[in-house]
């Protein structure tokens, strides 16, 4: 198993916690915009939800590449538990994301609840990815 | 919409002391941001883009591995 210094480490963990910032405002953003008559199409909606969730994935990344805790290797690592949830809130949204696209494909003006009822599931599955981002360890 | 604000205003108080941003994420995140504000639809060319990214990107995240 390989170890990193801690220095390198801590800048690697600082580097995905800073851009969440981004990533909450982008959310919050999405949330806002679908919820207008006027915002952007569902189609576009739905493609920002999927440039997101790669955003995300960007920022989670290097924590599930730390050395996975073993008791002795001190607080920077990986621990299983977090890294499972995180792949599988990734999972439940990029599934959450093919179906609003689907939807989006099929009823490009959402005029059927179910399209509206699939877009709103994949932000929410966006959402609680990033809330779990937002709560990976900082030092 | 309140959990996002509390959310985005709690990780700006982690990162107070000035973290630099990854050009890569603040680039995706700008073109998300243009993508909701132009109010137009994508081209079909961004879609493919985007998709064909998220899926390298959705695979390449799963299989991740610790200590890699």
């Amino acid at each position: 198993m390989r170890f990193l210094p801690h220095p390198v480490v801590i800048r690697r963990l600082r580097s995905f916690i800073a851009p969440v910032v981004v990533l909450a405002m982008f959310a919050g953003a999405l949330a806002s915009c679908s919820k207008t008559d006027n915002g952007p199409s569902p189609r576009a909606v739905v493609l920002a939800g999927e440039k997101g969730l790669t955003v995300a994935q960007a920022v989670a990344r290097p924590y599930l590449r730390l050395p996975t805790c073993t008791g002795a290797n001190g607080p920077l690592c990986s621990t299983v538990a977090l890294s499972t949830s995180i792949k599988q809130a990734d999972r439940e949204a990029y599934v959450a994301l093919v179906v609003a696209q689907g939807a989006v494909d099929a009823d490009p003006d959402a005029k059927s609840p179910l399209t509206n009822q699939a877009v709103q599931r994949a932000q929410t599955a966006l959402s609680a990815l990033t809330a779990i981002v937002a709560s990976l360890p900082q030092k | 919409m309140l959990t996002t604000v509390a959310l985005a205003s709690q990780i700006l108080g982690l990162v107070a002391t000035g973290v630099a941003l990854a050009p890569t994420v603040l680039q995706a995140a700008g073109s998300v941001k243009n993508l909701l504000t132009e109010g137009r639809d994508p081209t079909t060319e961004e879609e493919a883009a985007i998709r064909s990214a998220l899926d390298a990107s959705e695979a390449d995240f799963q299989a991740a591995q610790p200590g890699t």
